[in-house]
C-alpha cells in the first residue's frame, strides 16, 4: 500500500515530495521523482506526532525526520494511529461543541447563586467586619455628626428593627447618616449602612424609613456584600475561562459582559431584600404601605421612566411593588418611634 | 496569489505569500471545546486548550506548500502557569506585608512590576518563537544573562521615558523592543533582521495618529495597515528574504465593522468565524521576496519554559503572533 508524502530530515528545511511505502518491516520512503530510497523507517520506531491537529504527521524515533502524508491509507495498517485526532469540519461536531457550551455554560449559570450563597454564609461574619474595617466610607459620604439625642432617635428606629433572634445578634449593623442629596441607602461590608440626606428629606413618615431600613438589614442578614465578592470572583473565573486566548478578540468587553451578568444577581439580592424588610414590618405589626408608597413615589418622580430591567441593579418599581404586598396593621406605631421621627427628619439639617 | 518558486542551482527565488487555510466551524470545534472542558475542569484544561487552537492555527499556515507547526504542549502552560501563580501569590503576601509597615512602600514593588512586564514579553516571545518550527526547522529565539538584562533595561527606560515624555516616547521604545526582539530570532541558523528607524516609525505613528483623530476614528483601519506595512517591510531574514503585506485599508475597515455586528448579533458564538477571516485576511496579504538557499539553513535544537507565554497571557499582552 502506498501514500504521498512530505518528507522533511529535521536538519535544514527542505522540503521532499515522496512516496511512502508499508513493508513488512515498516515503511519505506521513496524520492517521487526518481523512485530513489531515501529512507527506511523500522515498523516499531514509527509514531505519528501528536504536534499536530491538521495533517498526519509521523516521525521516527531515531532521527527527527517527518513525513507528512497527504493522504492517509498507511496509519492503519502501521497500527501506530489514525485520523480520529485530526480536527474535521462539519455540522454534526461543531452542533455537539455548542450545544455542551450551551448546557455547560446554564448549568455554571445556575450554580452560581447557589454557590455564592453557600460560600458566602461560611464566611464569618466578624471576618468580613475586620477584613473590611480599614474601609473608610465616611469621608467619602460626607458622613453626618450626630448629637446624642439624635443618635438616641436613630438608635430607637434601629432597635427596633433589630435585632430580633440570637443569629441577628450575631451580625451587628451600624447605621449614619450620609450628607449626600442622593435619594438612596447603601449597605457595605462589615454591616455598614448609609442612608443618605436626600433619602431621609424624601421619606414622608417613619413607615417609609422603617422600610427602608428594613431592606438594608436585609442585605446585612442575608450577607450579600460577602456574596457581592464570592459571586464576583466566581463570575471573573467563568469569564475568564471562556474568553482565553482571544480576550482582546471580543467585540464587547468580557467586562462589560461581566458586569452585565452581575447585575441580574444584584436584582435578585434587592429582591430578597424587599421581602426582608416586608416579613420584618409585618411582624413588628407596621405596615408595609410605608414601603410600598415610597416606592410609588419614586416611580412617579422619575417619570415612570425605566430603564430596560437587564441594565439596571434594582428590579424596576413596578416589580417592586406587584412583591410587597400591602399588610394592615392591628396596633399603632410605638409612640417611642413617632416621638423621634421630627429628630431624625432634623439630622443633617 | 502568486507560487512563483524558480529553483536555480541550490538557492530559490521566491515570490510567494503566507497562506492560511483554517475552517471557521474547524477553529469553533476547537474554541466551543475548549470553552466546555475548561470550565468543566476549572480552569486547568484552558493551558490545553490554547495548545489545541494554536497547533490548529499554525498547522494551517503555509508557505510554498508547506504548513508550519506548533510544538508546544498543555503540560509546559500547566506548569508555566503554576509558577506564575506561585510567583503572584509570593508577591502578593509580600506587598500586603509592606503595606501594613507603610501603605507609600508598595510605590517600591513598580520595578518588580516592570521586571516582570518585561520578561513577560520576551520570555513569552521566546517560548511561542521556539515552539514554531516549518518544515521541520525550528525558530527560536536566542536569550542570555547578558541579553535578559539589555532587553530589562530597554523596557525600564522605555517605561521611564514614555511616563516622563506624557507618551510621546513610547513610539519609539516600540520600535526598540521591536528591533531587540526580531534581531534575537532566528529561522535555524538563520538570523531575522529589523533595520526601523525610531526617527521614522515615530513620524508615522504621530502622523497616522493625527489623521485617525481628525477623522473621529474612521482613519483607524488605515493606520493599523501602515503600521503593520512599516513593521514587515522593515523585517527580513538574513537579509535574503523580504517582506511586506499587501492590504487596502478599506478591506480591514470593512472587515472590523462586519465582524464587530456579527459579533454583538450573535452574543459571541460569530466569534471563532470572525476571528479565522481576519486570519485569512491579514495572513494571506504577507508576501516573501527574495532569493535563499534552504539548504544551508541548519536546524537548531531549542528550550524555553513557558513562564513568559503564560505571564504575557496573563498580562494579556499583545506579542504579535
Amino acid at each position: 500500500m502506498n501514500s504521498d508524502g512530505k518528507y522533511y530530515d529535521g536538519k535544514s528545511p527542505v522540503s521532499i515530495p515522496v512516496t511512502c511505502m508499508v513493508t513488512a518491516d515498516g515503511l519505506v520512503i521513496l524520492r517521487e521523482s526518481t523512485d530513489e530510497i531515501i529512507a527506511q523507517w523500522k515498523r516499531e520506531n514509527i509514531f505519528q506526532d501528536e504536534n499536530h491537529n491538521t495533517a498526519i504527521v509521523l516521525g521516527n524515533k531515531l532521527d527527527k525526520a517527518k513525513i507528512e502524508i497527504l493522504n492517509n491509507n498507511i496509519t492503519g495498517m502501521l497500527r501506530i494511529g489514525s485520523s480520529e485526532k485530526i480536527v474535521k469540519n462539519g455540522r454534526r461536531f461543531i452542533f455537539k461543541w455548542i450545544g455542551i457550551v450551551v448546557i455547560v455554560c446554564l448549568a455554571l449559570w445556575a450554580m452560581i447563586p447557589i454557590a455564592t450563597n453557600f460560600i458566602a454564609v461560611r464566611i464569618p461574619y466578624s471576618l468580613e467586619v475586620s477584613a473590611t474595617s480599614n474601609m473608610n466610607f465616611d469621608t467619602y459620604f460626607k458622613s453626618c455628626t450626630l448629637n446624642p439625642e439624635q443618635e438616641h432617635a436613630l438608635k430607637v428606629y434601629v432597635d427596633f428593627l433589630y435585632p430580633k433572634n440570637k443569629f441577628e445578634k450575631e451580625m451587628p449593623v451600624t447605621f449614619k447618616i450620609g450628607n449626600n442629596p442622593m435619594i438612596n441607602a447603601l449597605t457595605f461590608p462589615g454591616g455598614r449602612v448609609y442612608i443618605m440626606k436626600g433619602l431621609l428629606d424624601e421619606v414622608k413618615n417613619p413607615q417609609e424609613l422603617l422600610g427602608v431600613m428594613g431592606h438594608e438589614i436585609g442585605h446585612v442578614v442575608a450577607r450579600d456584600s460577602a456574596g457581592f465578592f464570592v459571586r464576583g470572583t466566581l463570575l471573573a473565573s467563568f469569564f475568564g475561562f471562556m474568553t482565553g486566548d482571544f480576550h482582546s478578540s471580543f467585540a464587547v468587553s468580557p467586562q462589560i459582559l461581566l458586569s452585565t451578568a452581575a447585575l441580574t444577581f444584584d436584582r435578585e439580592m434587592e429582591k430578597k431584600a424587599d421581602a426582608y424588610a416586608a416579613g420584618r414590618l409585618t411582624m413588628l405589626d407596621v405596615s408595609t404601605s410605608g414601603l410600598r408608597s415610597f416606592f410609588s413615589r419614586l416611580g412617579n418622580e422619575s417619570g415612570n421612566f425605566s430603564a430596560p430591567e437587564i441594565m439596571m441593579t434594582h428590579p424596576n418599581f413596578e416589580s417592586r411593588l406587584s412583591l410587597i404586598k400591602e399588610t394592615y396593621p392591628k396596633s399603632e406605631l410605638p409612640i417611642e418611634i413617632t416621638s423621634n421621627w421630627k429628630i431624625i427628619k432634623a439630622i443633617c439639617k | 496569489m502568486f507560487d512563483d518558486v524558480e529553483i536555480s542551482s541550490s538557492k530559490t527565488k521566491i515570490h510567494d505569500r503566507l497562506v492560511y487555510s483554517g475552517s471557521g466551524t474547524e477553529l469553533a470545534i476547537i474554541m466551543f471545546q475548549n470553552i466546555a472542558l475548561t470550565i468543566l475542569t476549572l480552569g486547568i484544561y484552558s493551558a490545553w486548550g490554547r495548545t489545541n487552537t494554536r497547533r490548529y492555527v499554525w498547522g494551517k499556515v503555509s508557505f510554498l506548500g508547506d504548513r508550519g507547526s506548533y510544538s508546544g504542549s498543555g503540560m509546559e502552560l500547566f506548569r508555566g502557569w503554576m509558577i506564575v501563580v506561585a510567583f503572584y501569590m509570593v508577591i502578593a503576601i509580600c506587598l500586603n506585608i509592606i503595606s501594613r509597615i507603610n501603605p507609600f512602600l508598595v510605590v517600591l514593588a513598580t520595578p518588580l512590576y516592570v521586571y516582570l512586564y518585561a520578561l513577560a514579553i520576551y520570555g513569552g516571545a521566546r517560548y511561542r518563537l521556539s515552539r514554531t518550527s516549518w518544515r521541520e526547522t525550528n525558530f527560536s529565539m536566542e536569550r542570555n544573562k547578558e541579553s535578559t538584562q539589555t532587553f530589562i533595561w530597554l523596557v525600564v527606560k522605555g517605561v521611564l521615558l514614555s511616563g516622563l515624555t506624557l507618551g510621546l516616547y513610547l513610539p519609539y521604545f516600540q520600535n526598540e523592543k521591536r528591533r531587540f526582539l526580531i534581531n534575537k530570532a532566528s529561522f535555524g541558523t538563520s538570523k531575522f533582521n529589523f533595520t526601523g528607524d525610531n526617527g521614522e516609525f515615530f513620524k508615522l505613528v504621530l502622523w497616522n495618529l493625527f489623521l485617525t483623530f481628525i477623522t473621529l476614528g474612521f482613519y483607524g483601519s488605515w493606520m493599523i495597515l501602515n503600521l503593520a506595512k512599516y513593521k514587515l517591510k522593515n523585517s527580513n531574514l538574513d537579509n535574503k528574504l523580504y517582506f511586506d503585506i499587501k492590504l487596502e485599508g478599506k478591506s480591514i475597515f470593512f472587515f472590523s465593522v462586519l465582524s464587530y455586528l456579527a459579533t454583538i448579533c450573535t452574543l459571541g458564538l460569530a466569534l471563532p468565524w470572525v476571528i479565522n477571516k481576519s486570519y485569512h485576511i491579514f495572513i494571506n496579504a504577507i508576501e516573501v521576496t527574495g532569493e535563499i538557499d534552504f539548504a544551508a539553513i541548519q536546524n537548531v535544537e531549542i528550550s524555553a519554559s513557558a513562564f513568559g507565554d503564560v505571564a504575557a497571557v496573563e498580562y494579556d499582552l499583545d506579542l504579535g503572533f
